[in-house]
């Protein structure tokens, strides 16, 4: 092991653009599949809700920026004295300590406010970064499982029907742009419903409720589509969504937002027939994968894999706490 | 039997941690020398391979779980129209036609099987007498018999096999723990891949096993299981010629599993699986664990190095097939007898 002692200079993140596009670069050259463009991720990090503590941080080497640490509240499941650590390193600067000492100086920013656990992530393919988390103390938390579906291998003559099953039984399907003239309340509505379905998915911590203001963040973001987002109403209340985000980095691969049903209207086949409509949109707009990720014990989870979804390598999740005890 | 069995309930197995927690309840009931939990279970549920069938289901009586199973096709020896089941029932709910029903619920299942079933395959520990009455009279034929061992680290002396770790330093080889691998080399879990499939091929099963992917591998290769400081290779040059790799089970903290030894057809027969595992050995006692649990076909040389290893034996397991052809019976069974002939005698062995 030759490691010559590389002169790392860390700094704080300053939003200029070059650094925006450095962070896209790296982030894009450790995990490709999953790219996101300069746009897209500038438009979220400028949108983020200011009220959690959040820093980021670069490191360069001769100037070049090869290393990004970031830090900071969980937003989504929020517990005081949990934070995340980031670590990402240009692959071609890997294996000369760079990642262990920007971890190092992000984990000593957080001690001052006392962190009593620490949450990170990585890709299970990836078991180079596995090591570098687990060598740190880290113990695997949860796991997000990530499929795919191949938009034209979808058998749109088997599942068409879930469309008219639900319909049958007295419900109505439409987009956010039909109910956004059906429903004054729109807006509301849709925030209301997104938490009932989101205090349902499975978190190691009990999730947090955005802000209506900072969902309305959504309808000014360039990958949401207000065409994209199906709803199931019975009367007049909301039970179920299922939506797509778009990609600007790949315009031939759409995301799958939070989907899901309000526990009174289970299991008449809502998800179902809200994911055709998705597909079948996707299909009319020329798009070529959908993605979606669940917690893999989720039953979303099954029913993705059942619509044809197929399982690539799944994200996760580990945890440190800070306490000092023992973890092997 | 037939009104015992009306309170009986068989529903599928619905992923909740209530369902995986009975599954591990039944599991630790049958089995409390070899305790699982519920990570083990979902982390083998994830690392399976989705494109074959797998189902687990939940028996009630009353309301309670009184046993747990699964069936599907097989992961590690695909054949289609083969189908593994496995069920256990709670120790205190034997002989009330739990069983039976059970066993009826899956070849029910079985029978609308895509493709259409051709044998069964299920496994049986060697110590249960009424398990192995059970598959007997329902006409399952036992194919090979697997042999567990366990070494109480504490009385594990490395000094005693230094000749044999200098005798392989001398040939020229280099033995390399795996953690110190992965810092150096980028692509450290690749090659164990392939020299895991290398010892895989020449390991007595009961049918040819299928290469997994390298995506699925590393599904597998993850922690807390998987822990590269418990891991040791044989390298000659660049070449990886020989592995061995301990197994953490969170279930059992103070004891590992052995989940693969194995070295290259050219190398073997030098004492390199010898060294390799003092080298682990030794470790896993240095770092405090209590004990090392293995599981070989009764016919691997390898168990012969684990017993001089000081490895004991604990109850092992006995594979069993149930042919709906009897010619199918016939041709499979002469193809095993040809596999197992003389010069298959390999250097490897696994855990499942």
């Amino acid at each position: 092991m030759t490691r010559t002692a590389i002169d790392l200079d860390i700094r704080p993140f300053e939003r200029t653009d070059e650094e925006y596009g450095e962070v896209v670069r790296i982030a894009t050259a450790l995990w490709p599949d999953e790219a996101e463009s300069k746009d897209e991720f500038r438009h979220d990090d400028e949108n983020r809700d200011m009220k959690w503590f959040h820093r980021r941080f670069i490191g360069r080497v001769d100037g070049r920026i090869v290393a990004v640490g970031t830090c900071g509240d969980l937003a989504w499941c929020h517990k005081p004295g949990k934070y995340f650590v980031e670590v990402n390193v240009d692959p071609a600067y890997h294996r000369q300590g760079i990642g262990s000492r920007m971890y190092d100086f992000v984990v000593a920013q957080l001690e001052e406010r006392s962190p009593s656990q620490l949450v990170t992530w990585t890709r299970e393919d990836h078991p180079e970064h596995v090591k570098f988390i687990t060598d740190r103390g880290y113990v695997f938390g949860m796991r997000y499982a990530l499929s795919r579906l191949a938009v034209d291998e979808f058998d749109f003559e088997r599942w068409s029907p879930a469309v008219g099953k639900v319909l049958e039984q007295g419900m109505a399907i439409h987009t956010l742009a039909e109910l956004s003239e059906l429903d004054p309340d729109w807006k509301r509505s849709y925030y209301d419903l997104q938490w009932k379905i989101f205090q349902d998915v499975p978190f190691t911590d009990p999730p947090t409720r955005q802000s209506f203001e900072q969902f309305c963040k959504r309808f000014e973001n360039p990958r949401f589509s207000m065409e994209a987002h199906w709803f199931a109403r019975d009367g007049e209340r909301w039970v179920g969504s299922s939506g797509m985000w778009l990609s600007d980095a790949d315009e031939g691969k759409l995301y799958t937002g939070l989907t899901g049903v309000v526990r009174s209207h289970r299991r008449k086949g809502i998800a179902s027939a809200l994911k055709v409509k998705g597909v079948e949109w996707a299909r009319d707009r020329g798009a070529r994968v959908i993605e979606t990720d669940n917690e893999e014990n989720n039953p979303m989870f099954d029913l993705n894999l059942m619509l044809g979804f197929r399982e690539v390598p799944a994200w996760t999740e580990y945890h440190l706490r800070m306490n000092g005890s023992a973890t092997s | 039997m037939a009104e015992a069995n009306t309170a009986i309930r068989i529903r599928e197995f619905d992923g909740s941690d209530a369902d995986y927690e009975a599954v591990v309840g039944i599991a630790n009931a049958r089995e409390p020398d070899n305790p699982t939990c519920v990570e083990n279970i979902k982390h083998r549920d994830h690392a399976r391979e989705k494109k074959y069938m797998f189902r687990r289901f939940i028996v009630e009586l009353d309301g309670r779980v009184v046993a747990t199973g699964n069936f599907g096709e097989s992961n590690w020896s695909h054949v289609p129209g083969k189908y593994t089941m496995y069920f256990s029932v709670h120790p205190e709910y034997g002989n009330r036609g739990i069983g039976t029903a059970t066993y009826e619920y899956i070849m029910n299942e079985l029978a609308a099987a895509d493709p259409e079933p051709t044998y069964f395959a299920t496994w049986v520990r060697d110590d249960r007498d009424i398990a192995i009455r059970f598959v007997e009279t329902r006409g399952f034929k036992e194919i090979m018999r697997g042999a567990s061992s366990r070494l109480e680290l504490k009385e594990f002396d490395d000094a005693r096999f230094a000749e044999v770790l200098s005798s392989v330093l001398e040939g020229g080889l280099v033995i390399e723990r795996l953690d110190r691998l992965m810092d150096r080399e980028t692509d450290a879990l690749r090659r164990l891949y392939d020299l895991d499939w290398e010892a895989m091929q020449d390991m007595p099963n009961d049918d040819p096993p299928v290469r997994r992917s390298f995506e699925t591998y590393l599904r597998i290769m993850q922690p807390p299981g998987f822990d590269p400081r418990l891991g040791y290779v044989a390298l000659e040059g660049e070449q990886w010629v020989g592995a061995t790799l301990l197994w953490r089970n969170p279930a059992e903290k103070d004891t590992l599993g052995t989940e693969l030894t194995g070295v290259l057809r050219t190398h073997r027969r030098r004492g390199i699986a010898t060294a390799l595992k003092v080298a682990v050995l030794a470790d896993a006692r240095d770092l405090g664990y209590r004990a090392v649990r293995t599981e070989n076909a009764a016919s691997n040389p390898m168990y012969d190095i684990n017993l001089r290893l000081g490895f004991t034996p604990v109850p092992g397991w006995i594979d069993y097939h149930r042919y709906l052809d009897p010619a199918l019976e016939r041709s499979r069974s002469n193809e095993r007898d040809g596999s197992c002939g003389p010069g298959t005698a390999n250097d490897t062995e696994t855990s499942s």
